[in-house]
């Protein structure tokens, strides 16, 4: 899929790695519709209330961000370095967020 | 006393014709260090808020400003618009140019109708009193979510730039990671919106 | 040297006068060789002045009641001291090591992005110079280096507009040094020479690399506290408000999630200078690479873990000082590793005490010290003790100046020769370096004990009586003596630009890439690049080989201009891009300062405008052909 774009006459260096194609941005966007439409559902429906709702919504973000990363960012076919890279800024996110509330709002 | 080391070494000397790192493979690493990067910046803003939320004077509480159907929807268009990227970049690796530049409209198009659902949000929220200095709730929240929105304006403009850029040159592979880098800052953006969507106004209307 | 084939392009027409030529040449330059002489340069500039800083603030100290300096400018000046060492001298003395040497010993021709680099030098000297224009327009910035709430926010805690410089210069200050660590992350990880695996990289390359990673993560919640400082001084916000539900603690928490990778951000580059010149002296490998590799990495994972340690005094309880007392004791551990390494490498080594090396064993005598000062500090009910006083001040001395600025030291004798093609005066680096030894550790010595009698730091005066008197006076003779230490330094410098032996390409018998070229390199650095035999490749071909680093077999280039002669480098093109963009960003702070709405605008638009201009032109770059029997 990469050799597609003319070139003047070099070797082609185009956009990198698999993309999956047309058809699976279209199933990527279906999926990550119906888990927004969960998480809107969950809390402006009312079906879901107190302890249950957090572990849910956070579930489905979780999801939600990993579609992306995984199939929009193309992780799953990219450098493993890009993954590290990002994961740890993710973690280093989480463990400010947590830390911070944890300490700071009593 | 090293001799024996440096010997063993040797060994694993590589074979085969060096391949120099390409501006390509440069940037495309340089774009992902920034984006995770951008995790801790954004993770800032969130403690921010997470710390502060709470604290909102005589200022309007969330659950009683926040429309969920209204950003609900604005999600919704970045989602599309997440998608219409990802449809245009695969034009572009068909070298499809005429259907790359539709796709890239409609997502600039996307983009500027959600900075606008915001500018129509902030101001709505701003006429009921939830000014900067009225509550630290306004303030983190502000923040935190202009912030995003800055990212989202950077994102149009730049997406903007590559439009311009394809009516003024032939398009080379060796330009494609520009439209590559600009469509994964864009996806990025968008797997920020998850998370404030959800700790901000999804938890923010429950309480 | 080669003939350039082909002229560098032109950013603008030199107009005929060669000097402003010269000039604008080193204006617009891409090429990490000059953007580190650029960073060394400034930042030694900047670096007198926070030694003027504190030798003012010494002289203050010196007797008792003294009334040479008031409070007021008492607070401008440790503080200012402490903004320009931390963020002006020592960082950018060895980012500026980091972009000369760091392409060098991986065997790079230039960075990974020659142009961010110019700008991140811009960007750097644009915020010492507002920063330090506050001295002139006003009031220095005056709440100590780490900035804390509430009297950074102004009002009747702090009224003037001197905290202003501190956000607005720090602001600047921040993009730039990211986007440098984005770009020495990727020339590291991109950019190395075949077969140099990232477990043969020198250990420079290795501190160089998470120094990079620690920096891309440190900044971004520096950024937006001083957003948030900045929002709350210039629209009323109160996100450090007590009063009007704000948190104080909300800054340091910030900060310190911050300020510690910062310390390290300092240190580990040093940690690094020392291992290149450690085994070079003693002719032995490295001894323990692997675990040194592993230490620096674990001190980076830890670095992130430790920030409260900075707040065992505010009350955040038992659980959360304990949690943070044992993972700071806990960076010991690889710290202690790396200190027996060095021990270890010289033992039974063939040692020559240059002054390279004098400064390196130095360095491991003092940054002990300062280490298990710092592991005492960790002790959360006995820092209630040490809290805010000379204890601490000389602990961060210990490991800034014994630490840092030694193995700067140590760099400059070792690789200067390899910048300007001359060695420093050896004899003169003696004396400069034990009149530094001296005078460091009888300045900064005194002060653990004063801390201890419980002089508390940042304050101007002290009265008679205490028994603080033959101490301060002590240090104060220390500094003396250090600052005479260090201007020998500096006419060593100047002496050995003319008179300093021709240096060749090795003078050290050294061991890694940089000592295979000509001192000082060529602008493209290697005529062909080089093949990796092994970790320290250089000492590898000196046992194994010739002595000649081979070259590599090179896949076919293809650049974006199609052809190009036979043996051609590529070079990226120089570019005024850095300095619109910079210029662009200063307007816009210095109008932020003076609430300038209009000109703010401009200044942001002048900025966006070289950026989009940079992605949009991107860089051809030209071709140079090194003559014929170059190496």
């Amino acid at each position: 899929m990469s050799g597609a774009l003319k070139t003047a006459g070099h070797a082609p260096a185009p956009v990198s790695g698999h993309s999956g194609g047309q058809h699976l941005h279209l199933v990527v966007a279906g999926l990550l519709a119906v888990l927004t439409i969960g998480a809107f559902g969950a809390v402006w429906g009312g079906l879901l209330s107190g302890a249950a709702l957090f572990p849910v919504l956070a579930f489905l973000a979780v999801a939600q961000i990993t579609l992306q990363l995984l199939f929009y960012m193309r992780l799953r076919w990219d450098r493993r370095l890009f993954t590290m890279l990002f994961l740890g800024g993710v973690v280093l996110a989480v463990l400010i967020d947590l830390a911070t509330k944890s300490m700071l709002v009593r | 006393m090293s001799h024996g080391a440096d010997t063993a070494e040797l060994a694993s000397a590589p074979s085969g014709p060096f391949h120099e790192a390409t501006a390509a493979e440069n940037n495309k690493l340089g774009i992902w260090v920034w984006l995770a990067s951008d995790c801790a910046l954004f993770a800032a803003l969130i403690a921010t808020y997470l710390t502060l939320h709470n604290s909102v004077q005589h200022a309007p509480t969330a659950a009683q400003l926040f429309d969920l159907r209204l950003t609900a929807t604005a999600t919704f268009v970045l989602l599309l618009s997440s998608m219409s990227m990802g449809i245009g970049v695969e034009a572009l690796q068909r070298n499809d140019v005429p259907g790359m530049r539709r796709w890239l409209w409609l997502t600039v198009a996307l983009g500027a109708v959600f900075v606008g659902m915001q500018a129509f949000e902030f101001t709505t929220y701003w006429h009921h009193g939830l000014t900067l200095s009225a509550s630290d709730f306004g303030a983190s929240f502000y923040t935190l979510v202009g912030f995003h929105g800055l990212h989202v304006s950077f994102g149009v403009a730049w997406i903007l730039s590559l439009l311009i850029f394809s009516y003024r040159r032939p398009i080379t592979a060796a330009d494609a990671w520009r439209f590559e880098a600009a469509s994964l800052y864009w996806y990025f953006v968008d797997v920020v919106w998850v998370v404030i969507f959800t700790v901000v106004y999804l938890m923010g209307k429950v309480g | 040297m080669a003939a350039i084939s082909e002229r560098m392009p032109r950013v603008r027409s030199e107009a005929g006068n060669p000097a402003l030529a010269n000039i604008w040449s080193w204006m617009t330059t891409v090429d990490h060789k000059r953007i580190g002489i650029l960073y060394l340069f400034s930042a030694m500039l900047f670096f007198l002045l926070g030694g003027t800083e504190a030798f003012l603030m010494r002289l203050q100290l010196m007797r008792p009641d003294n009334t040479l300096i008031s409070q007021t400018l008492f607070n401008q000046l440790f503080t200012m001291h402490g903004v320009t060492m931390i963020f002006l001298a020592v960082m950018p003395l060895s980012i500026g090591f980091i972009n000369y040497m760091v392409p060098l010993m991986i065997g790079a021709r230039d960075v990974a992005f020659p142009r961010l680099n110019a700008l991140s030098f811009w960007l750097f000297l644009a915020r010492g110079l507002m920063l330090n224009s506050s001295w002139l327009l006003g009031q220095a910035p005056n709440a100590g280096w780490y900035n804390y709430a509430p009297i950074n926010t102004g009002g009747v805690f702090n009224p003037g507009i001197g905290i202003d410089f501190y956000v607005l210069g720090l602001q600047i200050a921040g993009i730039g040094t990211l986007l440098g660590g984005v770009n020495f992350l990727v020339t590291i990880l991109n950019m190395r020479a075949p077969g140099m695996s990232l477990m043969r990289a020198p250990m420079f390359v290795w501190t160089a690399l998470i120094t990079s990673i620690l920096i891309v993560f440190a900044f971004p919640p520096f950024t937006i506290n001083l957003v948030l400082l900045m929002m709350d001084r210039l629209y009323h916000t109160g996100f450090f408000s007590a009063t009007r539900g704000g948190n104080v603690l909300l800054w340091q928490q910030l900060f310190w999630i911050f300020g510690h990778p910062e310390v390290y951000i300092l240190i580990l580059p040093a940690f690094g200078i020392i291992s290149e010149v450690i085994p070079t002296f003693s002719r032995k490998v490295l001894f323990g690479y692997s675990s040194m590799v592993f230490a620096t990495v674990v001190i980076a994972f830890l670095a992130f873990m430790v920030w409260s340690h900075h707040m065992f005094t505010v009350g955040f309880g038992a659980v959360v000082n304990s949690v943070f007392a044992a993972t700071s004791m806990a960076i010991a551990v690889p710290t202690g590793v790396k200190i027996f390494n060095w021990i270890a490498t010289m033992w039974g080594g063939r040692l020559r005490f240059t002054t390279a090396m004098l400064y390196a064993v130095g360095f491991l005598f003092t940054f002990v010290i300062g280490g298990i000062s710092g592991v005492m500090l960790a002790v959360p009910p006995a820092d209630y003790q040490y809290n805010d006083s000379y204890f601490l001040v000389a602990h961060i001395h210990y490991v800034l100046v014994g630490g840092a600025l030694f193995a700067l030291f140590a760099a400059a004798y070792y690789w200067v020769p390899k910048i300007t093609g001359r060695l420093l005066s050896e004899k003169i680096g003696k004396w400069n370096f034990w009149l530094v030894m001296i005078g460091f550790n009888a300045a900064f010595f005194p002060m653990h004990f004063l801390g201890l009698y419980g002089m508390p730091r940042r304050v101007a005066t002290y009265p008679p009586g205490l028994g603080l008197a033959s101490l301060n006076l002590l240090s104060t003779v220390g500094v003396f003596v250090l600052t005479i230490g260090v201007l020998l330094f500096l006419y060593n410098l100047q002496y050995s630009r003319r008179h300093g032996a021709p240096a060749g390409s090795d003078p050290w018998d050294a061991r890694t890439l940089e000592w295979s070229i000509p001192s000082p390199p060529p602008d493209y650095n290697f005529t062909k690049v080089p093949l990796v035999r092994g970790r320290d490749p250089l000492w590898v071909e000196k046992r194994i080989g010739d002595g000649t680093v081979p070259a590599a077999e090179m896949e076919e280039a293809h650049h974006g201009d199609g052809h190009h002669p036979q043996g051609a480098i590529h070079m990226p093109s120089p570019s005024a891009l850095p300095l619109v963009i910079t210029g662009g960003l200063l307007l816009a702070a210095y109008s932020a300062l003076y609430k300038s709405d209009l000109t703010a605008i401009l200044g942001i638009l002048v900025a966006f405008y070289g950026v989009f201009r940079w992605m949009y032109d991107g860089d051809p770059g030209f071709h140079v052909v090194p003559k014929e029997g170059a190496r």
